[in-house]
């Protein structure tokens, strides 16, 4: 059965959540939206396995969350990336520039 | 993982819990209120807006569980969930949670307790500091027996401290009891006579006054330091005793400091350290007082300098010494082997105590355990009979990971009571063994426990835990998932019945072992307590003084005051005989070098043990004169001393018994001038006069009292009257002619004897109780699980009865079992026994390590209460009724 790009992106959420949150700090809706613009709408990313995520990263100090208000008023939690969490993003993208340039090059010979 | 943030969200989510849910839930919301929004702006009506919003987000419910795993919640919450109901059950099961808790109470506590000793006597350094520095200084120039370790002299001690440079300090001491008058009250204390140097040396903390100040001698008085436990027990808290006066024989002595009482290390029960006059010390000291042994020599390393480096250096001091000695003294030293050597005093010193506790403490493992048999097969039956119940719960959702946490709960929380119980049982411990066997209490003053202590004590729950869940947790680990799942026969069962089995096997193995041990030394104390000693104490009463040199200054003095004691006793109509000594059998004689004359240079040196003694002291005593005659009150021991000598003798002196009487002998032929030849006038029959319950080392040679200045010595009375009354006209009669004179060891000469077994009695106490407790746990073992696997197993005994099985086959079918493991655990029992009494041979007295009697008698009775045992649970399986068994499931 052929498989679609979300299921591709298991496991590489956490980098597209610290790459949403690279510029700015968001809130959880806020960072989906942002992995669909930057993604031009190519993966739709199953919106509630974005907070267990949110938690996992947290928990490695790769973000940090703090309570504040929308741009509608209402108190939600903003997630902004930390130092470490900006190292261990740009260290994951490294690799996966690397994988998938092996990857391409394989799929390109064959 | 970060550990710390992980910790944090775990605590948070711990006491934190409705407010992460109520938070998660409103970010949530927000979420899906924001995508509704997006989907209205875009068209859609709000209804189908928010329905579209849940359908992207994919059950809010599904993805609070995930979050509540990311956060540890779960775990928390199972893990509070499996507590509360452990602590449920644990007051539901009062009788089987408390047999439990006792059990390893009792087990961990009893070793804790004999570890406490262990520790603080042989394995823990001293408590001074570098304690690792401190040596013995050991001599060996014994000709007869070149491996005994002897102790020094004042030569050497003036010579290392002068010349030595591998030793910082050194210092020598004796140790002895004395008469000390404080504060107008004359007290028999056990004391140290030790040179200047001696704390310097040690660096033993001081509670009160300063080290220097030992050292400081002034004309009127010298310095004495009370260790803290005495101070304590004597003086009150607020009392100053620092300058308080004190006298010993005459002499005056300032207290000048209060010593920790962790000197009691080194010489146990210790009460003052008196400082060394350095006249008498100067009196010692001559070239031929380098081969005597009559101190202790105590030194501190230099830290640069290695064991073997101080001992090459202390050879070298010691050769460069004879060098300058004449041609005969080196041949003399050269005859005698002489050589020195510094051993380590931590393991020298003690080191006779060691194999004695050890023996304890393998006896209290072997009772852990047989307690731990018990808890296991407890635990083994709980989880048999709660199969069902561990069934349904699977059938529920519960899987292996969670069942065994709910396991490991409720074994950790076992665990942590019995640990707690075992810490007060084990102080509780510590006061019982103060109190059987003074031997050991005497190094432990208060009950305290190290943190090496509590560390062994929570080592050995923990272990007792791993072994507790690993019988538990069996029945679940062994068991594949679909036997889980299906409600099928646990595999388990059979598994945890085999175990049992074999667990109940050892328990018998160790029970035997322990009861074997109990024996053989049991029959030592009796043998001991009832053996031909020599001499017949039956009604003899002794009282022992101490005479003070400021009311008897002179020879004469003491002279007549023993006279008119023996004089006034002998009037005396109710007493029979009448004696004096100058020590009693089994409280220690003094020792000395002897040779023998045949030419004019001694052919060989060994040595005695002797005593002074007055006329009638073998008649008083019951000793049987073999040939020649006893003391007599013309002999004298100024010049040319008469001596009656054990029969033991004749072997020391390398001649047949008939041919003693007559030979001349010297005692002490290394002291200057000694040129007293002794004569044997008479052979006595041999005494135990050494120990009771150890075979004797040296010969006893009796020398006359008259002619000695021999202030301390023992009257030794034979009366037919009662012992209270024999004791009171003693009393009297010593008040009446010294009533400045105060009287110590007092009483009945069988009581001394028998005190003299009170260690060998406290051990074996200590051992009978232990094998007491693991003959009862054994007894319960093999009953309780029998009758639970009958209990268990009602249903196919109703069938085989049903189906034509005897009821004879199924009594002997539940016998089998029960006296199988019997037998199978005797063969270990008898094995461990064999290898744990050859090992304890010292122990034993006329006693042999493989008495098969005792052996077999024992294993028979182990046997026999195997039998009791499983015939109980063997007549209920035959009273089991087909029908009513069949209808039971």
């Amino acid at each position: 059965m052929a498989k679609s790009p979300n299921d591709l992106l298991q496991g590489s959420l956490d980098m597209l959540v610290m790459r949403a949150l690279r510029d700015e700090s968001r809130h959880g809706w806020g960072i989906q939206q942002r992995i669909n613009q930057l993604a031009q709408d190519a993966l739709s990313v199953n919106q509630g396995s974005l907070y267990p995520a949110l938690i996992r990263l947290e928990k490695q100090g790769c973000i940090k969350s703090e309570w504040g208000t929308s741009e509608a008023g209402r108190r939600a939690k903003f997630y902004s990336i930390t130092r470490k969490g900006l190292k261990q993003m740009e260290a994951e993208t490294r690799i996966w520039k690397e994988f998938s340039a092996v990857v391409n090059l394989i799929l390109d010979q064959a | 993982m970060d550990l710390f943030k992980s910790l944090s969200f775990g605590f948070r989510s711990l006491f934190q819990s409705n407010k992460i849910e109520n938070d998660l839930k409103e970010e949530m919301e927000f979420h899906l209120e924001q995508q509704t929004q997006h989907y209205i702006k875009n068209g859609l009506s709000p209804k189908k807006a928010r329905l579209a919003a849940l359908q992207d987000f994919g059950g809010t419910e599904k993805h609070m569980d995930s979050c509540r795993d990311g956060w540890g919640m779960r775990f928390f919450a199972e893990c509070f969930r499996n507590y509360r109901s452990v602590f449920r059950n644990l007051f539901r099961n009062k009788s089987f949670s408390a047999t439990i808790l006792l059990v390893l109470g009792l087990c961990v506590g009893a070793n804790t307790s004999i570890f406490v000793f262990l520790n603080k006597v042989v394995f823990a350094p001293y408590p001074f500091d570098r304690s690792g520095d401190l040596l013995e200084i050991l001599h060996y120039h014994d000709k007869t027996n070149p491996e005994l370790a002897l102790k020094s002299n004042l030569s050497t001690y003036a010579h290392y401290t002068a010349d030595s440079e591998s030793l910082r300090s050194a210092s020598l001491h004796t140790v002895g009891w004395k008469n000390v008058e404080i504060q107008g009250e004359t007290l028999r204390l056990k004391g140290i006579l030790a040179t200047s140097e001696f704390f310097e040396t040690l660096k033993i903390p001081f509670v009160e006054g300063a080290v220097d100040s030992f050292q400081s001698v002034s004309s009127n008085s010298s310095p004495i330091v009370l260790t803290d436990s005495f101070r304590q027990s004597r003086f009150p808290a607020n009392q100053n005793v620092l300058g308080q006066l004190t006298s010993i024989q005459g002499r005056t002595y300032k207290v000048v400091g209060v010593v920790s009482s962790d000197i009691q290390l080194l010489v146990p029960g210790v009460q003052f350290i008196s400082h060394w006059n350095t006249d008498e010390l100067a009196k010692l000291n001559s070239p031929e007082s380098r081969v005597e042994n009559h101190a202790t020599l105590w030194a501190r390393k230099n830290t640069s300098f290695s064991l073997p480096q101080t001992n090459i250096e202390l050879e070298h001091l010691d050769n460069q010494f004879f060098a300058e000695q004449s041609e005969s003294y080196r041949k003399n030293i050269e005859d005698l082997g002489y050589r020195t050597q510094a051993v380590k005093l931590r393991k020298f010193q003690n080191q006779w105590i060691r194999p004695k506790l050890l023996l304890l403490q393998g006896v209290s493992l072997m009772i852990l355990i047989i307690g731990l048999v018990n808890i296991t097969n407890m635990l083994l039956a709980q989880v048999n009979a709660n199969k069902r119940d561990l069934v349904i719960r699977n059938m529920l959702g519960a899987g292996k990971k969670r069942l065994l946490g709910q396991m490991l709960a409720q074994i950790t929380v076992y665990v942590a009571i019995g640990w707690i119980l075992s810490i007060t049982t084990a102080l509780l411990g510590i006061s019982v063994l103060k109190s059987v066997t003074n031997e050991i209490g005497q190094f432990i003053n208060t009950p305290k426990l190290a943190p090496l202590d509590i560390g062994f004590s929570a080592l050995l729950a923990l272990c007792c835990g791993l072994v507790m869940f690993s019988a538990r947790a069996s029945g679940i680990i062994f068991s594949s998932n679909s036997a889980l799942e299906s409600n099928q026969q646990f595999s388990a069962t059979k598994q945890s019945r085999i175990t049992a089995y074999l667990l109940l096997t050892l328990q018998i193995g160790s029970s035997l072992t322990l009861l074997i041990i109990t024996g053989l030394l049991a029959k030592s104390f009796w043998a001991a307590m009832n053996q031909e000693s020599g001499f017949n104490p039956k009604g003899v009463i002794t009282a022992r003084i101490e005479l003070p040199p400021q009311h008897y200054q002179n020879e004469n003095q003491i002279v007549s005051l023993r006279d008119q004691l023996l004089d006034k006793a002998k009037a005396k109509p109710e007493f029979s005989s009448v004696a004096i000594a100058s020590h009693i059998p089994t409280f220690g004689f003094p020792t000395s070098r002897f040779h023998v004359q045949e030419t004019d240079q001694p052919r060989s040196q060994s040595e005695t043990r002797f005593v002074f003694v007055s006329a009638d002291y073998f008649q008083t005593m019951g000793i049987p004169i073999l040939s020649g005659r006893s003391i007599a009150s013309t002999d004298n021991a100024f010049w040319r001393e008469n001596n009656v000598v054990e029969a033991d003798a004749a072997r020391h002196f390398q001649k047949d018994q008939r041919e003693l009487i007559g030979q001349r002998f010297k005692i002490a032929p290394n002291r200057p001038k000694n040129q007293n030849w002794n004569q044997i006038v008479g052979v006595a029959a041999n005494t135990r006069h050494e120990y009771l319950d150890k075979p004797q080392t040296m010969p006893l040679i009796y020398r006359p009292i008259q002619g000695t200045a021999a202030r301390e010595f023992s009257l030794l009375i034979k009366t037919p009257l009662d012992i209270p009354q024999a004791l009171r006209e003693l009393r009297n009669l010593i008040k009446e002619t010294a009533p400045l004179v105060p009287v110590f060891r007092i009483g009945s000469l069988e009581g001394f004897m028998t005190e003299s077994l009170n260690a060998r009695k406290g051990y074996l106490k200590i051992i009978f109780a232990y094998s007491l407790l693991a003959l009862l746990l054994s007894s319960v073992g093999v009953f309780a699980l029998l009758s639970y696997d009958v209990s268990r197993q009602i249903k196919e005994i109703g069938i085989r009865i049903s189906i034509g099985a005897s009821r004879t086959h199924i009594f002997w079918h539940v016998m089998k079992k029960g006296l199988s493991a019997g037998l199978i655990g005797s063969i270990l029992g008898l094995t461990g026994a064999f290898l744990i009494a050859t090992s304890i041979r010292s122990f034993l007295f006329e006693t042999h390590a493989f008495d098969l009697i005792l052996y077999l008698s024992l294993s028979t009775l182990i046997l026999l209460l195997v039998t009791i045992a499983s015939y109980l649970p063997s007549k209920m399986a035959v009273r089991v009724s087909p029908l009513s068994a069949l209808r039971q499931e």
